[in-house]
């Protein structure tokens, strides 16, 4: 276990180093001047070109600047906003709540029904419930999140005035509910159909026929020998999902209008304040990368076959 | 050893034989495929007697694993139907009981151990905790006491540093070690019938020795009947009492073992003790049974064994020849038994 | 032991059938049974038929467009602006005042092209890389396998999001090339664990031992086997590359105007949808089905194609 604990972080150690060049790469070595692309093509006044210039140490060599920008990182300096000035660090300190809020109300959401509606699936499969519930799947893969936001907006909102169209003043679980479940809309389909197949597919094997066979009642042998074994694939994709829920929550905050870092992304979008847009989006992808790293982890926990390899 | 009746043709309805523990009657399941159904099972009947080992031999597809599980009521295929027979087990037909009642005899009262070791164990869970859940289950007993009589189980089927390994995982055994695990889960409640289902099938030949040398003593220990599954004839010759060899989803032939190797009544009992190599003798070819094995989509009148047969005659075309006594203890399903009798005693002579 | 008087050796009596004689007049292929089933089964017939729809307006939007009379996307009035629907204007006007319909079938060219043209291109430099991953192994996997690590640390729409934010110009090439750029890894690794297992196949070590070169082994005798999960997983993915670029142009960093795209039209009316749905509805709508089509499709594909659920 221990191998593959340092096997892993060692791996987490070097995508970090490729993630962050790939990030720096692309908004310095992109044709065009890296000023211009920060400032979001706007044409910038030639003193603040010359600050930006500056501040970037633009005139170093690249390695130099890399490092730089890596170290800058690392002491949680994420940029600046061409905008307001604001570091973008603060600026996110003050927006995570809400984001975090949002995401655990996903994926409590997603976890919940879809583990209960795959196993349900499983067990009654070929029934009405099986075939509707594969059918929704189908649909929440494929509408987009924004259609689906939208669309839940004004009917839920506008038309039926059932939740707020908009905002977080409602507080938790208002505010959350209708977006939490948006965000959640993909994976919670996903979930589903992987526990579902997992559990159709535990069940075939020649254990769970072993427990019958030692005298072990259905719910035994479904709850403790099946279902364990059922999981593994649902723990392989949360890391998957992290990504979802987190790209996801920049479409989700923009179409409700919540205050969370995706919102800072989606409006610095549309004022082209792209250091922004960059350095949160760095952020999130290192929490995907330590995310990813959390759930390697606790899959060597569930599944003992793996820590060996 | 048992003295069976003359006329071995099952009698529904009856209660068992004198002195028999488990006894099968008349036993057909089928599987109902889309387009067709498998007939796997067409009529077996045996009877087993305390601390008894009968072995059941035959090919692969021959019906006698299917025939294991639709006894101890593990049929894991949704088509799979057992369509005829009874199943009689202290004094009550298992095929007839409420589940909730079948599922306190499994495991506590017949025990199974399965050919593949390894997909018969549950990989995420350790070896003490699957044992133990016997104890925990069934007995009732708390998580420690289960675990120390699990480590207890484990040192007696020979188990080496069992304590240690109590916490290790499945994969983590070797195949012997975790044919002896699968032993132990089943032995743990002493069972009155285990039923081995191709123990050493999957294991090296030193092992299998290993393997089936613990059943006997294990058997002999508790008193408790053995039914050997098994295509493997030398596996056979030491452990089993009574052999029924099994073809096309039927026994053909019920014999004492030595009685069987020496003469042996049947014409497919005869190819297959041809078919094994022998090394005493020269021998210049290999001797297989011609032919292909039955196709079990379709229950023909007749001997099944009939294509393959160099006794084959008219009758045998219409006539599906019955179980019927051919000496003392002896059975054989062939319209030439007597013939083939004959034949095999008159050739050691 | 064998009885003097029985022969040398039990002959099988004519006339039998034996187990595994075929069905009588029935060619059983793999590839065959395949599309029966598919034939028969309503919903691959449904999403097929959507497909071969949609693709048909790609290739030709005029010929759709002009159906209701007005069929130029471009011909716009703000005076008709956000109305809704009516005569000759099934779908209304949307917030420039040009006829929605128009755009609607307009704007499934870009955003399929680029569905189509990323998966190919996913597809086919998974299938070089992931080849040479699987079948070399050693600094070649690990190189490459490391590379696909980094784009791995992605997550798939953030990490497009930060390359295109920073290009000057976005169309449906650049678009498709950063997509490919964080998509590939996947089809690749799954490309690289079915050559893997291929290659440590029986048959592929008894043409080595034959002398056959590399090249070809994995030409004629790897590939075929090896190529059909990958392909099934290319088709699935297709809609999930459709709805991320509609995602990404919907928040401003994939498709510019003056391109037409579903997800441009959703983006310049979302102050103004609560007001006036029709704005949401259309495009949404179109946007959905396609995907859903094109999902249903390749699902119904997998389920055929499975060998494991003959």
């Amino acid at each position: 276990m221990g191998a593959y604990v340092i096997r892993r972080l060692l791996q987490t150690v070097i995508v970090f180093f490729g993630v962050t060049f790939i990030i720096y790469a692309a908004v310095f070595l992109i044709p065009g001047n890296p000023v211009a692309a920060l400032g979001g093509g706007q044409p910038l006044a030639a003193p603040v070109v010359h600050d930006l210039e500056l501040k970037y140490h633009l005139d170093e060599p690249f390695i130099d600047q890399y490092g730089r920008y890596l170290l800058g990182l690392l002491h949680g300096n994420f940029g600046t906003s061409v905008d307001t000035g604001q570091s973008v660090s603060s600026l996110m300190a003050q927006a995570w709540p809400v984001t975090v809020t949002l995401a655990l109300t996903a994926w409590g959401i997603e976890m919940a029904l879809g583990i209960v509606t795959g196993v349900f699936a499983a067990l009654r499969r070929g029934g009405p419930v099986d075939r509707l519930m594969m059918f929704f799947s189908i649909l929440a893969v494929s509408v987009p999140i924004f259609v689906a936001g939208f669309t839940a907006q004004v009917l839920l909102g506008v038309k039926l005035h059932l939740v707020p169209v908009a905002g977080t003043q409602a507080g938790w679980p208002e505010s959350y509910l209708v977006p939490g479940f948006v965000l959640a809309l993909f994976s919670l389909a996903t979930v589903s159909r992987l526990t579902r197949a997992s559990l159709l597919e535990t069940l075939t094997k020649e254990y769970v026929n072993a427990a019958v066979a030692k005298g072990l009642p259905r719910w035994w042998v479904i709850g403790k020998h099946a279902l364990r074994n059922s999981i593994i694939p649902v723990v392989t994709y949360l890391g998957i999902d992290l990504g979802f829920l987190l790209s996801g929550a920049v479409v989700v905050e923009g179409v409700f209008n919540l205050p969370g870092v995706g919102l800072l992304i989606f409006n610095a979008i549309q004022n082209k304040d792209g250091a922004v847009v960059v350095g949160v989006a760095t952020l999130f992808v290192l929490v995907f990368l330590l995310g990813n790293l959390a759930v390697d982890l606790l899959y060597a926990i569930l599944d003992p076959r793996v820590r060996y390899k | 050893m048992k003295q069976l009746p003359f006329d071995r043709r099952p009698k529904e309805g009856q209660p068992p034989a004198q002195g028999a523990i488990l006894e099968v009657k008349d036993l057909a399941v089928e599987f109902r495929l889309r387009d067709r159904t498998v007939h796997a099972v067409n009529g077996v009947s045996w009877s087993l007697g305390q601390s008894e080992t009968l072995a059941v031999l035959g090919e692969s597809g021959s019906g006698k694993s299917v025939m294991a599980h639709a006894i101890m009521g593990t049929l894991s295929s949704a088509r799979a139907k057992v369509t005829a027979g009874e199943v009689w087990f202290a004094g009550r037909d298992l095929l007839k009981m409420p589940e909730r009642e079948r599922r306190r005899v499994r495991g506590r009262k017949i025990g199974i151990i399965f050919q593949d070791s390894l997909s018969a164990l549950n990989p995420v869970f350790t070896v003490s905790n699957q044992i133990g859940e016997m104890f925990r289950f069934h007995a009732g007993m708390p998580r420690r006491a289960a675990q120390q009589a699990a480590v207890g189980l484990m040192e007696r089927v020979g188990i080496p540093g069992a304590r240690r390994r109590a916490n290790a995982y499945p994969h983590e055994f070797s195949g012997g070690m975790r044919q002896r695990i699968m032993i132990a889960m089943a032995l743990a409640l002493e069972p009155d019938v285990l039923i081995a289902d191709e123990p050493t099938t999957a294991l090296d030949v030193t092992v299998q020795a290993q393997i089936m040398e613990l059943l006997r003593s294990l058997q002999q220990e508790m008193g408790m009947g053995l039914v050997l599954i098994t295509h493997d004839l030398g596996v056979v010759a030491d452990m089993a009492d009574r052999i029924i060899v099994m073809y096309a989803g039927r026994a053909v032939e019920e014999s004492p073992v030595r009685d069987l190797y020496r003469a042996p009544a049947h014409p497919y009992t005869v190819g297959l003790l041809q078919s094994v190599p022998r090394l005493d003798r020269a021998e210049d070819d290999l001797r297989p049974i011609g032919g292909a094995p039955p196709d079990m989509t379709t229950v023909a009148p007749g001997c099944p064994f009939r294509p393959r047969c160099w006794l084959a005659a008219e009758v045998c075309d219409h006539e599906r020849p019955p179980l019927l006594g051919v000496g003392e203890g002896r059975a054989s399903a062939c319209h030439f038994s007597h013939a083939v009798l004959e034949g095999t005693a008159g050739a050691r002579g | 032991m064998i009885p003097a008087w029985s022969g040398q050796q039990a002959t099988p009596a004519p006339g039998t059938g034996g187990a595994g004689t075929p069905s009588a007049g029935r060619a059983s292929s793999f590839l065959g049974d395949a599309w029966s089933e598919l034939v028969h089964n309503p919903l691959f017939l449904v999403s097929a038929g959507i497909v071969t729809l949609v693709l048909a307006i790609v290739a030709f939007p005029g010929l759709f467009a002009g159906l209701f009379g007005h069929g130029n996307p471009h011909d716009c009035n703000l005076a008709d602006s956000a109305l809704g629907p009516r005569a000759g204007h099934p779908f209304g006007f949307d917030v420039q005042g040009c006829d929605l319909y128009a755009n609607v079938v307009y704007g499934a060219r870009d955003t399929v092209s680029i569905g189509l043209l990323v998966t190919a291109s996913s597809l086919l430099v998974a299938i070089v890389l992931g080849s040479a991953m699987g079948y070399l192994g050693g600094l070649v996997d690990t190189l490459l396998g490391r590379t696909a690590d980094v784009f791995f640390g992605f997550p798939f729409v953030l990490g497009a999001l930060i390359i295109l934010i920073d290009l000057p110009e976005r169309n449906v090439l650049t678009v498709s090339l950063v997509l490919v750029i964080f998509g590939w890894p996947t089809m690749t690794r799954l490309m690289r664990s079915t050559v893997l297992s291929e290659r440590n196949k029986d048959y592929v070590l008894a043409a080595r031992a034959l002398g056959a070169s590399n090249f070809r082994i994995l030409r004629k005798h790897i590939l075929p086997n090896a190529l059909a999960p990958v392909v099934i997983y290319a088709t699935l993915t297709t809609g999930g590359i459709m709805v991320a670029e509609a995602t990404l142009t919907f928040l401003g960093v994939g498709l510019q105007a003056p391109a037409i795209s579903w997800g441009l039209e959703l983006a310049a009316a979302q102050n103004d949808l609560q007001q006036y749905p029709h704005l949401l509805v259309f495009p949404g709508l179109f946007l959905s089905i396609t995907v859903l089509s094109f999902v249903t499709l390749g699902d119904t594909l997998r389920d055929a194609l499975d060998p494991r659920l003959r």
